[in-house]
């Protein structure tokens, strides 16, 4: 049987990252991925001649520069475009929200629509920032432990307290609002025009089965102000060659620091002797032995699918019960014979290298999520597109485009229904909705692949199609993600570790859960003797 | 004589607060617009039940102990069945086992688990709120105890309370319960006060809240119980006084006028009106600043709550009892119930501003012929007839209510606002929000019942702890007031020195605290981890 320091299971980018951090310590690393294509959902696949799709994940915006800089990914091919600007059309064809680079252009954009807004906009964009300074340490920490006697541990939480009290009386409130409020009730705080709390209030949902309405979203705007590229905060990105590119470039960091990857190689089971992880076995039946296997699968399947029955307490299976997925989104992507054209804005411009969102009001907003509630998908669903070939063309054949949207809401479980027989009435859902924007839409589609929460789950073994392997709600973030007992990347088991989104700080192409993880790999296997070398 | 404090508004904050006062010797003089006393708490104002009086106030006050309300809730089904919630838990699991056996075997566990969340968190509604400003020995010691009695929670229940708050009160119960009617008739609490539904993030917080100051309680008596104890102490009731501002003399509060121009002067005034009346409406912004007057703006005080109450010539047929006598039924609140996904639906219409087409209903039997109702959810300028919608849902419980029915009065949110003054039609002068509980009610910095204006003091439900508590928040306040504590520390924050030495001595008790707080944890570590960490012993 052949034999390494760590198996990764699972090659999306968390796991690359692990890999690369396990690697670069001079451990013996093998990363076992299921599909064809490295980088789980941030994959790029020409599923349609000479057209490369960034199949599920599209953007990139909180990948930790400390893994940009520790596995030198620009080295590695790591290149990413900015996101210019924000773009909302509105559904009278005429106007627009357009937030860009340029602060005056924003100003004079939003000030059609208030004028009060425009002069509130910088404002609080200085506010989010400096609550972000507050909040991004957290996501590089492991979270601390509630029940330990550790003094570490506790100065952590003496630290985080401290970090609160010593904030500024206002802006402490704006953090306790932020995590608490729905985005809605804390736009409406700052700005008065409904478009453009509406465009604004959007980015709270993303990834989560709530409304905008729905407490607890407000904290995501957080996210969109956390962003960091080459160091400059509040900015989204397009990585060249699709989110597969980010992927790629990590695979090509590790490799270089030394791991093996192997692709087509899913892992079916764990070897376990007692309650002591020893290697996996493949699919193919193949045994590989290892002294530490890292999960980068989601809680569910690590703990229900890799772990063999009946070597869990049944206590950690109820509470893993209790942990939501609930996906929420669908994706629609399409290859076009010409470049999209809004009504409102004709031709090309900024707004279409940015990112375009489908939110003309509040109550559209919530409406959408309210079908979803009831067990059905969106019938004018929310929809945020890019389209990436405006700003790297090698994505498709000269002139031609590729458009991807994200499409908010597709439950898992529809009611009395399946997602069998609803998947294209959903495509045509969102196509229509669409092409009330760009009215040359339906004739300009040579391609088209609707995926469904349950294609997520089959395709990228994402459970329920979640897209950050489980609600990223307070109740389960931080020291309860995924469950409160095993929040520290460890598990039950000894030398199984859990390396994905479904531990701190959870999804989006971040790349932290990968690296904390093996950070914490590194710690445990350093006080034990190599087995071999 | 010279009035040591003159109070705003006579809810029951505003008249146990007088009462504290009058105790400890201080003229007090309670200034009422309407010609009696109680407010929305009035026997007139229609509220069908509250929760009770705090202990500590009934025992201060010498008033008698106020019954739990049994049964807890009767609940009536559209399909002509019923279930009740008595206090006794046996009795309630037989109930429940009619509809659902799985419920019924979980529900001893869940009621154990409130209790024991309800055991710690209760007494936090007789504190003032301890915040991440907390600077004087005594919050401290409050913090340590908090600290101390939330360490003593075993592991389980810890966690339990920690993932508790942020949930939304569908996706807590589930995980005890199944069947829709009996989450419906669990999760109601959670949505008083709030502009949420079942799926809402942050409704099980509500929920936990509503059942600390224990079971609902009949609402007679309460209003004239106060108003005796505190005209006992000589406090000095004066109705038909119209407040036109607070007048304010270089940054402290002097007295008021009356919008027939006489001046009440008085060592303090204590509000117990709203927040965005007191100070959106009766100061001059200019006293209390932008940020101030910012966040008052944006407090969030959504009344969605109509009262309605039923005159009848005689108690009406239940459709679900048949030939049976209703009466053992109707002494707690009656859940003309909804399940939860109806629930959930009656909410997404006052998104829309709409009034729901099924509105939830809960009412009580005030009197056999007297059915009071809170209405939810209904908007605020709500244009559709919320009496009719109400009698044609009724009418699927109580198929014979428009024969025995002689008179509706209904109250909406906006009839709330211009009858009682009440913002936005708000019951609770506030939404209980996360972000407005606690050290954040009503206002950062504002928790410990003073305001932005020296000698000017809050004391109704808009202070922690809120519309729940009938009382508290003006027993907490009086007990504020009556600190020199307080004013002796708001001198001592302005300067410097004094503020710096509060901060030093603050953070090393906090520290102490902590240290303390972990010893006592610490022989338990070894133990629990074994208990609670899900390990699979070593085979």
């Amino acid at each position: 049987m052949k034999t390494y320091d760590a198996i990764i299971v699972g090659g999306g980018h968390n796991g690359l990252v692990a890999a690369g951090y396990l690697a670069r310590a001079g451990l013996k690393v093998l990363v076992c991925e299921k599909r064809y294509v490295l980088g789980g959902c941030s994959a790029t696949e020409e599923i349609y001649p000479g057209f490369k799709f960034s199949v599920c994940s599209y953007v990139v915006s909180l990948l930790r520069p400390e893994i940009i800089r520790d596995l030198e990914l620009p080295r590695h091919g790591l290149e990413i475009l900015p996101l210019p600007s924000t773009f909302c059309p509105q559904p009278d064809g005429k106007r627009s929200i357009l937030r860009t680079d340029d602060s005056m252009e924003s100003y004079r954009n939003v000030a059609q629509f208030s004028r009060r807004d425009a002069e509130v906009l910088p404002r609080f964009a200085r506010q989010m920032t400096r609550i972000c300074r507050f909040v991004k340490p957290i996501l590089s920490m492991v979270p601390p432990d509630m029940d330990s006697w550790n003094p570490n541990e506790l100065l952590k939480l003496l630290e985080l307290g401290r970090g609160f009290r010593t904030m500024d009386p206002e802006l402490r409130y704006d953090v306790i609002k932020l995590f608490t409020m729905s985005a809605v009730d804390y736009l409406e705080d700052w700005f008065e025009s409904p478009e453009l709390i509406a465009s604004m209030s959007v980015s709270g949902i993303i990834g989560t089965f709530l409304g905008v309405r729905s407490p607890g979203t407000a904290y995501v705007l957080l996210h969109h102000y956390m962003g960091e590229i080459d160091g400059v905060f509040r900015a989204w990105g397009l990585p060249v060659g699709g989110t597969g590119g980010i992927s790629l470039s990590i695979a090509r960091a590790a490799q270089a620091f030394g791991a093996e990857i192997r692709t087509e190689a899913g892992v079916k089971q764990l070897l376990l002797k007692g309650d002591q992880v020893r290697g996996v076995v493949l699919e193919n039946g193949e045994e590989i032995g290892a002294r530490a296997v890292l999960s980068s699968a989601d809680p569910f399947v690590t703990f229900k699918k890799l772990v063999p029955e009946g070597q869990l307490d049944p206590r950690l299976l109820d509470s893993l019960k209790h942990y939501k997925f609930r996906g929420s989104s669908g994706k629609v992507n399409m290859a076009v014979d010409r470049l999209p054209e809004f009504t409102c804005l004709p031709g090309m411009g900024k707004h279409l290298k940015g990112d375009i969102s489908i939110a003309p009001s509040v109550d559209y907003l919530e409406r959408a999520y309210d079908d979803a509630k009831y067990g059905n998908f969106s019938r004018r669903p929310f929809i945020n597109v890019v389209v990436p070939t405006v700003s790297d063309p090698s994505m498709a054949p000269p002139g031609k485009h590729v458009i991807s949207c994200f499409v908010q809401y597709a439950p898992y479980q529809l009611k009395d229904k399946s997602w069998d027989d609803e998947r294209e009435s959903f495509g045509d859902a969102v196509v229509d909705t669409l092409a009330e924007y760009i009215p040359g839409l339906k004739k300009s589609i040579l391609f088209r692949q609707v995926l469904t929460p349950l294609d997520m789950e089959r395709e990228f073994g994402i459970t329920e199609g979640n897209i950050f392997h489980g609600e990223l709600s307070l109740e389960q973030m931080f020291f309860l993600r995924p469950i409160a007992a095993w929040a520290r990347y460890r598990t039950p088991l000894q030398g199984l570790y859990q390396c994905g989104s479904g531990v701190h700080p959870g999804g989006g192409i971040m790349g932290a859960p990968g690296q904390i993880g093996a950070r914490e790999v590194l710690k445990d296997l350093k006080q034990k003797r190599p087995a071999h070398r | 004589m010279d009035i040591d404090t003159l109070i705003l508004g006579s809810d029951p904050n505003a008249l146990a607060c007088a009462a504290s006062l009058a105790n400890q010797g201080q003229k007090v003089v309670i200034l009422e617009s309407r010609d009696h006393a109680g407010g929305v708490y009035a026997r007139e104002g229609g509220l069908p039940w509250r929760t009770p009086l705090r202990p500590r106030m009934r025992r201060e006050l010498g008033l008698l102990d106020e019954p739990p309300l049994d049964p807890v809730a009767f609940c009536p089904l559209s399909d002509k069945t019923h279930f009740t919630l008595w206090q006794d838990v046996e009795k309630t699991r037989q109930e429940l086992a009619r509809l659902s056996q799985s419920d019924a075997q979980r529900y001893a566990g869940f009621k154990s688990f409130m209790d024991r969340m309800i055991a710690f968190a209760e007494p936090l509604l007789d504190q003032t709120p301890v915040g991440p400003d907390a600077a004087h020995w005594a919050s401290l010691v409050d913090a340590a105890n908090i600290g101390l009695r939330f360490k003593s929670l075993s592991h389980s229940d810890a966690l339990g309370l920690m993932r508790l708050g942020p949930m939304a009160v569908q996706d807590f119960l589930e995980e005890s319960f199944e069947h829709p009617a009996i989450l419906g008739a669990m999760a109601l609490p959670a949505f008083e006060g709030r502009f949420a539904g079942p799926r809402s993030p942050g409704t099980a917080a509500t929920l936990l809240y509503h059942q600390l100051a224990g079971p609902r309680v009949a609402l007679g008596g309460v209003v004239e119980d106060l108003v005796a104890a505190g005209t006992r102490r000589g406090v000095e009731l004066r109705f038909g006084q119209q407040v036109e501002s607070i007048l304010v003399e270089v940054g402290r509060c002097t007295g008021v006028r009356l919008q027939d121009g006489t001046v009440v002067r008085a060592t303090r005034v204590v509000s117990a009106l709203d927040p965005k009346r007191t100070f959106l409406e009766l100061i001059p912004p200019l006293e209390l600043g932008p940020e101030l007057v910012r966040n008052v703006t944006n407090l969030k005080m959504r009344g969605a709550t109509a009262l309605v109450r039923l005159k009848l010539s005689r108690t009406p047929r239940f459709a679900c009892l048949g030939e049976q006598d209703p009466a053992p039924y109707l002494r707690g609140r009656i859940h003309f119930g909804p399940d939860i996904e109806a629930m959930e639906r009656a909410y997404d219409d006052v998104k829309y501003g709409k009034l729901s087409e099924r509105p939830v209903l809960e009412g009580r039997f005030s009197e056999p012929t007297q059915l009071d109702l809170r209405v939810k959810f209904v908007p605020f300028g709500c244009s559709e007839d919320v009496r009719e919608r109400v009698l044609s849902t009724l009418e699927a419980y109580l198929p014979d209510l428009r024969e025995c029915l002689q008179e509706a009065l209904v109250k909406t949110p906006s009839d709330l606002e211009a009858e009682y003054g009440l913002s936005g039609g708000h019951l609770h002068q506030g939404e209980h929000n996360l972000h407005q509980l606690h050290f954040c009610r009503p206002l950062p910095g504002y928790a410990d019942y003073s305001s932005p204006v020296e000698r000017l003091f809050l004391c109704g439900s808009a202070c922690h702890p809120g519309g729940v508590g009938t009382g508290a928040a003006g027993a907490n306040a009086a007990r504020e007031i009556l600190s020199t504590n307080l004013e002796r520390a708001k001198s001592a924050v302005s300067t410097p020195v004094g503020a710096g030495l509060a901060v030093g001595t603050g953070v090393a008790l906090a520290g102490v605290g902590a240290l303390v707080a972990s010893l006592v944890k610490k022989p338990k570590k070894g133990k629990e981890a074994k208990d609670n960490g899900h390990s699979k012993p070593v085979s």
